[in-house]
C-alpha cells in the first residue's frame, strides 16, 4: 500500500467518523465527546458503559447510532428477573414436517451488532456475567455449542447512578470489560432549549444510514494499522502504574485513596483510544496528547478507590487528572 | 533514504546547538559556584588570617576540593552530547508538534516500515525540513553568565581591595604588639624610680597593658588607672613645689638661707640639699652645746609633708640666733621629700608623653567606636529634647557639668551657658565636667603651736598651716560620691581623691598655673 492509498485511507477515516457524529448530533443534542467516545469504542473493539442520570439521553443516543450506522439492534432491559438464557438464547423443541423433533437454538437478542443493555446493574450478577462473557468472548456457548457473535459486536450499557436500591453493581472483574466508561451531564440551558425544541413537535428529526457494516470494519482496521513509537507507549505505562498503590511509579493521591489500580487492560484501552483519536486529529501516529486525551474513560472504571475516597468525596477523575499532570512524557 | 537524511540531519544540528547551550549554561553555571564561593573566601579571608590561620588554610582545601569537583561535574555534564532522540523531544515541545518527530525517529529504526509508519516519517520529514532551528535553540548568553560576570567583577574589586585590607588588619595587628612593646617601654622608664605609690600604681597599670589577651574594656580601665596615677603623682609634685616655694620665702628672710632659698627657686634641689647639710654641719657644734636641752623641744607636729616644711621653714627663719637643728634635719628631709616627688613626676611625666603617643595606635585598635570614647555618649540622652526642653536626669546632668565649666576670664557668659530651658538655644561646647577653684575644695587652716617659753618670746605658738576641706568641698564631695554611686563611667566619675579623672589635668594645671600667677 503506499503512502498515497494511507492517506487516503485516513482522510476517509476522518471523514466518516465525522459523518457518523454529525448525523448522530442532528437528534443528539450536545455530548460531542460522548459521541466521539462511543465512537472510539466501537472501532477500537471496545464495549461502552454509559452511566448518566435518567433522561439525559443514553438510550436514546444508542437508538440514533444504531439508525446511523446501519447496524443489526436490540435492546435488552434489564430486570431482576432477567436469565441468560433471556439474554443469549436457548435451545428449542422443534417439529419438523415428518414429525421428528430436534432441539433448535433460538438466538437471544443478543445475537446483534448493537446491543443495548439498558439499566444493567438491575439484572442479576448471573444474568450480567453472561453479557460479559459474551462481549470479552465475541461468543456464545449455549447447549454445548458455541455461537459466534456478528461483527461488529458492540454492547452499550447504561446504569442509573442514583437508584442504588434493588441493583446489583457490577464486579469490578466486569467493570473492567467495558472499553470506556462514559458519564452524560446534565444539559446546560442552551441545550435544554434545543432538546425543547427537537422533541416538542409535530416531527422529531430523523437520521439516515451514513455507514455500512464493511466500512465500519474497516474503519476497524484503519485504527489498529495507526502505529505507536516506543515512548509514546511507555507513557501509557506509565500511566497506568501511577495508578497502582503498591508501585514505585505510584502518585501520591494513588498511594492515600487507591485499593486497586487500573488492569492491563486499562494500557490496552489507552492505546487503542488514543490511536482513534489520533486518527480523528489527522495523524498517523500517537502521540502523548493522545494518551491523555482518551485516559479518563478508559481508567475512571478500572481505579478503584478506597473507603478514604469515598469518605472524602474523592473520585476516579480527580485522581486521574493528578496522575496525568504528575507523569512525564518519555524522552526518545 | 531521504526522509532518514532529513530528519536526522536536522535533528543532529539541533542536537548540537542545543549541546553548545548547555555547556554554556552549565559552564556559566560552574563559574557562578566558584567565584561565589572566592568572594565569600576573600570576605573571610583577612579575618581568618589574622585570627584563625588554620581554619583559613583548611576552608581553602575545601574551596580547592569544591572547586575541582565543580569542574567535573560541569565538565562530565558539557560532554554529554544530546542525542537524535533528545533534539527530537525538544523540537516537538518547542514546536509543539506532538510527539512527531520523537515518534518518527522510533519509527525509523523499524524495519520493514509500514505503509502507517512510512507515511508518518515522510510527514516529520516535511515537519522537520520546516524548523527554525535558531528559533528553538537560540544562541544567547544564559541568566547564569551574566550572574558570573557579576560576582567575577566582584571579585575582582574584592582582589584588588584585599590587600588593603589586610594591610589595615595587619597595621591593627602590628599596634597591638606595638602597645604591648610600648607598654614594656614605658614600664622600663620607670625603673629606678623613686619609691612613690602613684609610681607603683602607674607601673601596675602598665603592666595591665602589657598584657597580651587585655580586653579593650580592661584597656581603657587600665589606661584611666595610669592616668590617675600620673596626675595624682603631679598633683602631689604641685603641692610638693607649693610647699618648697614657701619654704624658700620662709628660708629667705635669713641672710644665711639666701643662698638655699635661691637654689630651691630655681629647682636646683641637689644644690639646696649640699647647702642644706653643709650648714647642718656649720651649726653641730652649736647643736651639742644645746645638748641638755629636751629632746622633743621645738618640734613641730606634722601632719603633711608641705606642712611640715613651712614650719622648719618658719622654725629656721624665726630663730637664726638659735640654729634649730632638728628643723633643719626636718627641712632636709622634706627637701628629700620633695626632690623624690619632683623626680617621680618627672618619670612619671615621661610616661605620659610616652602614652600619648602610643594613645593614637591604642584608639585605632579598639573596637570601641569612635563616639565610646566621647563622655557624651555614654549619656543617654545628653541634650535637651526641642519638644519639651526636658532631658534625662544623667544626660541633663552631663550637660550641665560641660556647660558650667569655667574659663579664663569668660565671665561674661557666666551663668548663662546652661542653653535655654526650651532646649532651643544651643549649648557651649561640651568640655568636660565641672571644676572647681582649688579655694573652694581646700581651706588654709593654721594651728597655733606651744613652745617653751624660753623658744617663743610672745608666749604664743607658731601657727602650723594646713589645707582641710572647705565646707564648700565637703558638700561637694557629697554630691559627687551620689554621682559617682549611680554608675557614671570610670572616667566621668571620681576617685578616692573626689576629682573627676577627666578634669585632672585641668586641677593639675589650675594648681601649676595659680603659683604662676602668684608669681606675677
Amino acid at each position: 500500500m503506499s503512502s498515497v492509498a494511507v492517506d487516503r485511507q485516513i482522510q476517509a477515516f476522518r471523514e466518516q467518523f465525522l459523518l457518523v457524529r454529525d448525523e448522530i448530533s442532528r437528534v443528539i443534542v450536545g455530548n460531542e465527546e460522548i459521541i466521539s467516545g462511543v465512537m472510539t469504542c466501537l472501532l477500537a473493539r471496545g464495549h461502552v458503559l454509559l452511566e448518566g442520570i435518567p433522561g439525559v439521553g443514553k438510550t436514546r443516543l444508542v437508538q440514533t447510532m444504531a439508525d446511523v450506522l446501519h447496524l443489526k439492534f436490540s435492546r435488552i432491559q434489564f430486570t431482576p428477573d432477567l436469565m441468560p438464557g433471556d439474554i443469549i438464547g436457548t435451545n428449542i423443541v422443534r417439529e419438523d414436517d415428518l414429525g421428528r423433533k430436534s432441539f433448535e437454538f433460538q438466538r437471544g437478542p443478543i445475537f446483534a451488532n448493537m446491543v443495548l443493555a439498558d439499566e444493567i446493574n438491575r439484572a442479576t450478577p448471573k444474568t450480567q456475567s453472561a453479557l460479559l462473557e459474551a462481549m470479552q468472548e465475541n461468543s456464545v456457548s449455549a447447549a454445548g455449542r458455541t455461537h459466534a457473535l456478528d461483527q461488529p459486536f458492540f454492547v452499550l450499557a447504561t446504569q442509573n447512578p442514583i437508584e442504588m436500591e434493588g441493583t446489583y453493581p457490577l464486579p469490578e472483574a466486569q467493570m473492567d470489560r467495558f472499553f470506556f466508561k462514559l458519564k452524560l451531564d446534565f444539559p446546560d440551558i442552551d441545550q435544554l432549549h434545543l432538546i425543547i425544541d427537537r422533541t416538542t413537535r409535530l416531527a422529531e428529526p430523523s437520521v439516515e444510514r451514513v455507514l455500512e457494516q464493511g466500512q465500519i470494519l474497516q474503519m476497524r482496521e484503519t485504527a489498529r494499522a495507526i502505529p505507536v513509537a516506543r515512548p509514546v507507549q511507555e507513557y501509557a505505562i506509565k500511566v497506568t502504574l501511577a495508578t497502582h498503590p503498591e508501585s514505585d511509579q505510584a502518585h501520591e493521591m494513588t498511594k492515600k485513596y487507591v485499593r486497586f489500580g487500573s488492569s492491563p487492560r486499562g494500557t490496552q484501552a489507552l492505546i487503542l483510544g488514543a490511536k482513534v483519536h489520533a486518527l480523528m486529529n489527522d495523524r498517523v501516529y500517537v502521540s502523548c496528547e493522545d494518551v491523555r486525551a482518551v485516559a479518563l474513560p478508559a481508567l475512571r472504571h478500572r481505579v478503584l478507590l478506597n473507603f478514604e475516597a469515598e469518605a472524602q468525596r474523592v473520585d476516579a477523575d480527580a485522581i486521574l487528572a493528578q496522575i496525568l499532570e504528575w507523569v512525564p512524557e518519555s524522552g526518545a | 533514504m531521504k526522509e532518514r537524511e532529513t530528519i536526522i540531519g536536522v535533528l543532529q544540528d539541533l542536537g548540537r546547538r542545543l549541546w553548545i547551550a548547555q555547556a554554556i549554561r552549565e559552564t556559566a553555571f560552574g563559574v557562578c559556584v566558584v567565584l561565589f564561593c572566592l568572594v565569600c573566601f576573600k570576605l573571610i579571608e583577612p579575618v581568618l588570617a589574622s585570627d584563625l590561620p588554620s581554619a583559613a588554610a583548611a576552608i581553602r582545601i575545601v574551596l580547592l576540593t569544591l572547586i575541582a569537583a565543580v569542574v567535573v561535574e560541569v565538565a562530565s555534564h558539557s560532554a554529554r552530547k544530546v542525542t537524535v532522540g533528545q533534539a527530537a523531544a525538544q523540537a516537538d515541545a518547542g514546536a509543539h508538534l506532538k510527539d512527531e518527530l520523537k515518534s518518527a525517529c522510533w519509527f525509523l529504526s523499524e524495519k520493514p516500515m509500514s505503509p502507517f509508519t512510512l507515511l508518518q516519517v515522510q510527514r516529520a520529514a516535511a515537519t522537520a525540513a520546516r524548523l527554525d532551528l535558531a528559533a528553538l535553540a537560540p544562541r544567547r548568553l544564559p541568566t547564569n553568565a551574566l550572574f558570573a560576570a557579576g560576582l567575577g567583577l566582584v571579585l575582582a574589586a574584592l582582589t584588588w581591595l584585599t590587600p588593603q585590607l589586610s594591610r589595615s588588619w595587619d597595621s591593627i595587628r602590628e599596634a597591638g604588639a606595638q602597645e604591648r612593646r610600648q607598654s614594656a617601654d614605658l614600664r622600663s622608664l620607670l625603673k629606678d624610680a623613686p619609691q612613690d605609690p602613684e609610681v607603683a600604681k602607674l607601673d601596675l597599670a602598665l603592666g595591665k597593658l602589657q598584657q597580651a589577651g587585655i580586653s579593650p574594656e580592661d584597656r581603657m580601665r587600665a589606661l584611666a588607672d595610669a592616668r590617675d596615677a600620673i596626675d595624682q603623682a603631679n598633683m602631689e609634685a604641685s603641692a610638693a613645689r607649693e610647699s618648697l616655694e614657701n619654704l624658700a620665702e620662709s628660708l629667705r628672710a635669713d641672710p644665711k638661707f639666701e643662698h638655699v632659698a635661691r637654689a630651691m627657686d630655681d629647682g636646683r634641689m641637689d644644690d639646696a640639699l649640699v647647702l642644706m647639710h653643709k650648714l647642718k654641719t656649720d651649726t653641730a657644734g652649736v647643736r651639742e652645746e644645746k645638748a641638755s636641752e629636751p629632746a622633743g623641744k621645738g618640734e613641730v607636729p606634722e601632719s603633711g609633708t608641705g606642712q611640715a616644711q613651712e614650719s622648719a621653714g618658719r622654725h629656721l627663719s624665726g630663730k637664726s640666733a638659735a640654729v634649730n637643728q632638728d628643723a633643719m634635719t626636718r627641712v632636709i628631709n622634706a627637701l628629700e621629700q620633695a626632690k623624690e616627688k619632683i623626680e617621680a613626676q618627672d618619670r612619671v611625666n615621661n610616661v605620659r608623653r610616652h602614652m600619648e603617643d602610643s594613645l593614637i595606635t591604642t584608639t585605632q585598635r579598639s573596637r570601641l567606636t569612635g563616639s565610646q570614647f566621647d563622655n557624651r555618649s555614654n549619656a543617654p540622652n545628653p541634650t535637651p529634647l526641642p519638644e519639651t526642653g526636658s532631658t534625662n536626669v544623667r544626660g541633663g546632668t552631663l550637660f550641665r557639668q560641660a556647660a558650667v565649666a569655667r574659663e579664663k576670664g569668660d565671665n561674661a557668659h557666666e551663668g548663662s551657658q546652661t542653653g535655654d530651658a526650651s532646649g532651643d538655644s544651643p549649648a557651649l561646647p561640651l568640655e568636660g565636667a565641672a571644676t572647681r577653684r582649688l579655694d573652694a575644695q581646700l581651706k588654709l587652716e593654721a594651728i597655733l603651736q606651744k613652745y617653751d617659753a624660753g623658744d617663743e618670746p610672745n608666749g604664743k605658738g607658731d601657727p602650723g598651716w594646713f589645707y582641710s576641706a572647705s565646707r564648700e568641698q565637703k558638700s561637694v564631695l557629697q554630691a559627687e560620691s551620689v554621682r559617682t554611686d549611680i554608675g557614671y563611667d570610670r572616667e566621668v566619675g571620681t576617685d578616692h581623691s573626689r576629682v573627676p579623672m577627666r578634669q585632672k589635668n585641668i586641677v593639675k594645671n589650675y594648681f601649676l598655673n595659680l603659683h604662676e600667677s602668684e608669681k606675677k
